[in-house]
């Protein structure tokens, strides 16, 4: 009240002409104006408030899922418009395949994948079978030379045959088989036309698998070697 | 029994409570909508230009609340935020209707004669289309000093301006209405 008498004292000072106008709002407005311009400017703030910047970030609901998809579709949208500049006629074709599989191919793939079996060349099996091949083909050759008894037996030949005998007087199958060294081995697998290098690297493997992973063979080119040299492969 | 009403310290204080934001900011809103809408319609005249800013300017409160600090007093702050929005609003609407700023003040006058309650008859009317012709500091100021009753301690915090310019500013504003009203 006293701002009031102040102001008007203040007003007649300046100008008596002003300070004897009724002071009254001339203005009208709808009378329930302010109760509506409530609720309307409360849902105004709701909406704004999806804009204001969260103290804990967050992202919509789903954004991650889909944003593999759409960093593709930004990706792919670039290839294309790559090609377009390279040239249209090309662009224009697509990148749609042409080629077909036989129906539920890829369904069947997996099942296939885990039902087939699958023979390791790096088994040790293949050493086994050789040392094998090499104590049965004594005991043939020794049989042979029994049963036709040829004219004559070149020095290694008779060394052969005498070994075989041994072999069936003795009964020693396992221990011959055990006692074939390498060089055997590489011998009869020459002589039956049989890469001898990659039998060996074959027959290094045992089960549990010491060949280099295939991701090694893209990070070191020297891994062949690096593998061969630590199994004495290597010539 | 009716809880007696929050003073703007309290009012603040549930501001900032997750729970009572809302009803706080109802309550700011009931309590100093009216005032600001006279505040301004009496500055953009018409009641749909009005709305705009006023529901800007809350807009605006609201973002804003959040970081006020008690420094001011809140009803200034919102008169601050106010009379920013209306000096925008008036400055895009000069940009809008590219007219120059005399123009766009005989536009504000057309506006005050356009109103359904128009009388040239009446010395209120004719004080309304002498304060459209006024600058918009000495409008501001004779709004604020005439109407809303306002001390200059408070002014000069809504306008940010020493209370001696708004005193220097409100003598000019009057002088010049007196002027408008015995010339035309």
């Amino acid at each position: 009240m006293a701002e009031r008498e102040n102001i008007l004292n203040e007003l007649n000072a300046i100008s008596t002409v002003v300070a004897s106008i009724p002071r009254v709002n001339v203005y009208k407005v709808h009378e329930d104006y302010f109760y509506g311009i409530r609720a309307e400017l409360q849902t105004r703030i709701k909406a704004a408030n999806f804009y204001i910047p969260e103290k804990n970030m967050t992202v919509p609901q789903g954004y991650f899922e889909s944003l593999p998809a759409t960093i593709l579709q930004k990706i792919k949208s670039v290839e294309h418009s790559e090609t377009e500049m390279l040239s249209t006629t090309v662009a224009n074709i697509g990148n749609k395949n042409v080629y077909t599989v036989p129906q539920r191919y890829f369904e069947q793939l997996s099942f296939i994948k885990q039902t087939t079996k699958v023979v390791k060349i790096g088994n040790a099996s293949v050493f086994k079978y050789a040392a094998a091949a090499v104590v049965v083909g004594l005991l043939g050759f020794s049989i042979f030379t029994f049963v036709y008894k040829p004219a004559t037996l070149s020095n290694e030949n008779l060394a052969m045959v005498k070994a075989g005998n041994d072999i069936l007087i003795k009964g020693s199958f396992y221990k011959e088989l055990e006692a074939i060294t390498d060089k055997d081995l590489e011998n009869y697998l020459s002589a039956n036309g049989e890469d001898v290098n990659a039998a060996l690297v074959a027959s290094t493997i045992d089960d549990d698998g010491k060949l280099p992973d295939a991701t090694d063979y893209f990070l070191d080119e020297n891994t062949l070697d690096n593998f061969l040299k630590e199994n004495n492969l290597k010539n | 029994m009716m809880d007696a009403p929050l003073n703007d310290t309290q009012l603040l204080e549930q501001f900032n409570i997750a729970s009572t934001k809302e009803r706080a900011f109802t309550a700011i809103l009931k309590k100093y909508q009216e005032k600001l809408y006279w505040h301004i319609r009496r500055m953009v005249v018409e009641h749909e230009d009005a709305n705009d800013v006023l529901q800007n300017m809350f807009v605006k409160a609201w973002k804003g609340l959040e970081n006020f600090r008690a420094d001011s007093q809140l009803y200034t702050w919102l008169y601050r935020i106010a009379t920013n929005e209306c000096l925008t609003f008036l400055e895009q609407k000069k940009k809008r209707t590219t007219v120059s700023m005399s123009d766009n003040d005989s536009g504000l006058a057309n506006s005050v004669k356009a109103d359904n309650g128009f009388d040239s008859n009446k010395l209120e009317w004719k004080l309304q289309l002498a304060v459209q012709h006024l600058p918009e500091k000495q409008k501001l100021v004779f709004n604020l000093r005439y109407f809303d009753e306002m001390p200059y301690a408070e002014m000069s915090e809504v306008l940010e301006t020493s209370e001696g310019s708004l005193k220097a500013s409100y003598h000019h504003a009057v002088k010049k209405i007196e002027d408008y009203i015995l010339n035309n």
